[in-house]
């Protein structure tokens, strides 16, 4: 069962509605298909409006497919019946963290989900403390939600979505409004529900060096899938990724400069620890 | 002389009340005119609150702002013109888009400044230009246009004032590389052809180190550090403490400092790394 999908874009199209009278849009998403393996760890790059917040929407039926299918676990997105479920299976995470708190408390906040799913008592409660101490926010757990700092906040909004034990989880953009304390916080975190706690992950950004964590990265450009590998097989891509207004991590262009003059630095360095290491190896200080 | 000025100035929210939290605390900052400041600071450690106060939106529960050299309240007549003068520029500016066209919204601001018709136009078409804005947008409507167009549209809003001092709050946040590349420049390019002062609130250490001429480093309400670039950056444990970080490159070659090397440590850009590392690597031998 190891290479099983969790989610599957099956040639899947999508098209924004428009009030009468007005011009169609351009296919927000052009005949894509992409799985999504159990336990993977996904990256998904993109310039603004390159469609990759659409494919967040259609993973768990928040939008449908104009064309297409979305397959969640075996399940349709189509099916309206299955949504409950899909829901369940599959959560999304926006980039704004103050549009998601819907409690005044912490940790009213993360019981919302699971209160709604009709759990008995206990069990929200062991929830609300389990999905808490993941992101590491427990000791928060009676502090007021709109006080706590926008890194705070968007790991209480993550400990929502977990407190409904989905399989997998779909982050738009988690830390494009974060300082960068607040970014490594909660990328930390999804890593963490990726490595811990076994969470199928996928998130979007717009930050290389948040790309470069990943296991795989899929570059989307004009509403398709432009490239799909691994890090270091994307990053290869340099000239292509810089003309669809992307880049690569500033660690992966010194050491490619640096190569270039001459200096003897292993292919394909996209960390900074990377990039420090190989120095030292070259130096002999290992 | 200093065109903005602060003095003992604190800003206190909800005062009176059990909320009450001191938002900044005894700012004094004095910047030239021309100047290009990076504002950073973790969130909540008041930038925008600081920002605020600058065009007086904001008036300080105790101190004082100068604009040059007079207090920005000492006169309704004078707030007033202050704020044609310091064009501020929120987060998420595109939110505040509002009117049918991308020529009214950018007019809106000349408007209210009392100019005449052929002025505004004027000032439309310039700030249009500026932003990259191309004369056919003018008449769509900017709910129709891409995410980086309307920030650009909601910038240019300000700058058809035309202001001495262009204030933005994170003006690249959430745009894609290519996108928070052609805001910079865009700020730079305002700034060396107008003279103008310009100061940015940024999350961003990489833009910061590559545009500011003096970084303001905001913790908890206080100044931190206010100073030149090299003097901000050389402080990497201090803005790490304080939740900030220092750019990338800069990162690299201060982890070799710290094994011991001897490499320049006030470098921030691909390019200069890349030299300064070549003269080592040529140094050790090893190329």
């Amino acid at each position: 069962m190891k290479n099983e999908n969790i989610v599957e874009f099956q040639n899947v199209s999508f098209r924004y509605d428009v009030s009468e009278g007005e011009e169609q849009l351009p296919l927000a998403i052009n005949h894509v298909s992409l799985n999504i393996k159990k336990g993977d760890c996904v990256a998904i790059l993109g310039h603004n409006g390159s469609g990759k917040s659409t494919l967040a929407k259609l993973s768990n039926s928040i939008i449908t497919p104009t064309e297409g299918k979305v397959v969640v676990k075996g399940m349709d997105t189509n099916n309206e019946a299955l949504s409950y479920e899909i829901r369940k299976t599959v959560g999304v995470v926006f980039q704004n963290p103050d549009n998601q708190i819907v409690a005044s408390i912490v940790e009213e906040d993360v019981a919302f989900g699971p209160e709604n799913l009709g759990l008995p008592r206990e069990e929200i409660r062991k929830r609300v403390d389990d999905s808490l101490k993941a992101v590491d926010m427990y000791d928060y757990r009676h502090h007021e939600s709109h006080k706590l700092s926008g890194g705070q906040k968007q790991r209480v909004a993550i400990a929502g979505i977990i407190a409904m034990r989905p399989e997998c989880i779909f982050f738009d953009e988690p830390t494009a409004m974060l300082d960068p304390k607040g970014r490594k916080e909660v990328m930390d975190t999804v890593f963490k529900l990726n490595r811990e706690y076994g969470i199928t992950v996928v998130y979007i950004t717009h930050f290389m060096d948040e790309a470069a964590l990943a296991n795989r990265i899929v570059v989307m450009d004009k509403a398709e899938i432009l490239l799909d590998g691994t890090p270091k097989e994307v990053f290869e891509n340099s000239d292509l990724l810089k003309s669809v207004g992307l880049d690569i991590p500033q660690c992966a262009q010194l050491a490619k400069e640096l190569k270039k003059s001459g200096v003897n630095l292993p292919d394909n360095i996209l960390t900074r620890e990377e990039f420090t290491d190989s120095v030292l190896n070259l130096l002999g200080d290992k | 002389m200093a065109i903005i000025e602060t003095q003992n100035l604190t800003y206190v929210y909800s005062e009176g009340t059990p909320f009450r939290k001191v938002a900044i605390e005894d700012i004094n900052i004095s910047i030239e005119e021309g100047e290009f400041v990076g504002i950073i600071g973790h969130t909540g450690s008041g930038k925008s609150t600081l920002v605020q106060h600058l065009n007086g939106l904001l008036k300080p529960t105790s101190g004082t702002i100068l604009y040059d050299g007079k207090d920005i309240h000492s006169s309704k007549e004078f707030t007033r013109s202050v704020r044609f003068n310091v064009g501020l520029c929120f987060q998420y500016p595109e939110y505040q888009l509002f009117e049918s066209s991308v020529y009214k919204d950018i007019a809106f601001g000349p408007q209210n400044m009392g100019l005449s018709e052929e002025e505004i136009n004027e000032h439309v078409l310039r700030a249009a230009d500026f932003v990259g804005i191309k004369k056919e947008m003018l008449k769509k409507s900017p709910f129709d246009l891409s995410g980086g167009e309307k920030r650009r549209v909601a910038i240019a809003g300000v700058i058809a004032m035309e202001p001495k001092v262009l204030i933005l709050d994170e003006p690249t946040a959430g745009l894609d590389p290519k996108g928070r590349d052609t805001i910079a420049d865009m700020i730079d390019n305002y700034r060396k052809s107008t003279g103008s002062t310009v100061i940015v609130v940024s999350h961003s250490m990489e833009d910061v180190a590559k545009s500011a001429s003096k970084v303001l480093v905001m913790n908890k309400g206080q100044v931190e550090f206010f100073t030149g670039v090299k003097e901000v950056f050389s402080n990497a444990q201090r803005l790490v403490e304080i939740g900030l970080n220092v750019p990338q490159i800069t990162g690299i070659l201060m982890d070799l400092k710290a094994k011991g090397y001897n490499v320049r440590t006030d470098i921030y850009s691909v390019d200069e790394a890349k030299s300064e590392l070549l003269r080592f690597f040529k140094e050790r031998g090893v190329l």
